[in-house]
């Protein structure tokens, strides 16, 4: 497969390297692996599935060996996670939420803060990629969300009372037939945002090193410096929009789920 | 694989993987970290208010002292000056005491003088005029009736003007 996009043309590569695939692209290495079918779904390992597993093993081990000697005083990279603990419970949580319901979603919200961002700065490591430029990934996220603000929208409104809160009260019997498929839509749209700006931003900054790297081999070797110095300036944007990104994810997370429980606002 | 070609199999995996990393880091992460945080910002408000309460109660103890510290003062003012006044009190009575004594004493002896002089008076004018009617007895040999001759010296005397009484 790889032999094959090199001989096509010079774009395709890139390609390569940013789609999924059965095997395991460390470099030069092609790992095979296994093909597995359940229940007629095609349910095989792919290279951004082991991605994925190892951004949450590095999670899960970071997270618990930083914070493992809890004392009342922090230390260390424990400070750090803290800091973004208290980041996201004071500025996210909280504002979108209310003090009463945020420490209910904090831990899907970290979690949700902590997993993307793993999974965005694994693709920054060399033979690594970015799991979270994979659209069936971000779309699984999207719809993890998605079914959080449902859940919470239901638990707090009641199933008949989330739904009648999403049309704006005391609206004409008229517009009814206009605004419930608007409203529907408007619900629809905000995990599918969610989604594709995750995607799309993973996506991009590695399509654009990766294209600054691929001048190299079309124009000659002495364009190395232009276009290193240029994707090393893409690398450090790409790590600040790891974090972005992240933050973007959770924030709107906890926005829409704050939109769900307190509809009258 | 295409780049937007949907992969059903990858998305249950990642809904797996996602729900597993959620449970996992709830248990051991947030669930410790969280209520640690919590913990430790209940304990810096205590400590803050507790800190307050203290040096409100340093304020007002010291406060406290020096009120004391300014009664006890006007205590021991008092209790010197009401043992002045005692003393003094106890010095004027005395010594009006004395003078009353020395009053009386000299008003015992003022009286006795008088009482001795008079007595000597008295012994003083008997005798004369025993003597002044021997002497006129003797005088004017004349038998006259005793009873009569004291009653005229006893008028001569009295009417000896009053000074010489004195």
């Amino acid at each position: 497969m790889a032999a094959q996009a090199e001989e096509q043309s010079g774009g395709s590569f890139i390609l390569e390297h940013i789609t999924d695939h059965h095997e395991l692209h460390l470099g030069p290495l092609h790992i095979p692996l296994p093909h597995i079918e359940l229940f007629g779904i095609d349910m095989s390992i792919t290279g951004h599935l082991v991605m994925m597993w190892v951004a949450s093993l590095l999670l899960i081990l970071t997270l618990i060996t930083s914070t493992k000697r809890r004392g009342l005083i922090p230390s260390g990279f424990a400070n750090a996670i803290e800091a973004v603990a208290i980041f996201i419970r004071d500025d996210v949580a909280r504002p979108n939420l209310g003090e009463r319901d945020a420490p209910k979603y904090m831990p899907f919200l970290m979690t949700v803060f902590f997993f993307i961002l793993f999974c965005n700065l694994l693709g920054l490591i060399p033979f690594g990629q970015t799991p979270t430029g994979n659209i069936n990934v971000t779309a699984t996220l999207a719809g993890i969300s998605f079914a959080m603000m449902l859940g919470a929208g239901i638990k707090h409104n009641g199933l008949f009372g989330f739904f009648k809160g999403l049309i704006p009260p005391n609206l004409p019997i008229a517009l009814l037939p206009l605004m419930i498929p608007l409203e529907f839509l408007g619900l629809l749209t905000k995990p599918f945002a969610l989604c594709i700006r995750l995607f799309a931003n993973m996506l991009a900054g590695h399509v654009v090193i990766l294209s600054l790297i691929g001048i190299i081999f079309i124009l000659g070797y002495f364009v190395a410096p232009i276009s290193i110095a240029f994707a090393l300036a893409m690398y450090m944007l790409e790590i600040f929009i790891a974090f972005l990104q992240a933050y973007v994810f959770t924030l709107l997370t906890a926005l829409f789920v704050g939109l769900c429980i307190h509809q009258e606002h | 694989m295409d780049l937007l070609s949907p992969n059903p199999g990858l998305i249950i995996w990642t809904l797996i993987t996602f729900v597993l990393v959620l449970l996992v880091l709830k248990k051991f992460v947030w669930g410790p970290l969280l209520s640690a945080l919590d913990q430790r910002e209940t304990r810096i408000r205590e400590a803050l208010e507790q800190a307050d309460k203290a040096r409100a109660e340093a304020e007002r103890s010291a406060e406290e002292n020096k009120q004391a510290l300014a009664q006890a003062q006007a205590e021991a003012q008092a209790a010197i000056n009401k043992a002045r006044e005692d003393a003094e009190q106890v010095a004027r009575d005395v010594q009006e005491r004395a003078e009353a004594d020395a009053q009386q004493l000299l008003e015992q002896a003022r009286r006795t003088i008088q009482q001795e002089r008079n007595q000597a008076l008295q012994t003083l004018r008997q005798q004369t005029a025993e003597l002044a009617i021997l002497a006129a007895g003797q005088l004017l040999e004349e038998n006259l009736d005793d009873e009569h001759n004291k009653k005229i010296v006893d008028d001569f005397i009295n009417r000896m003007p009053d000074t010489q009484q004195n």
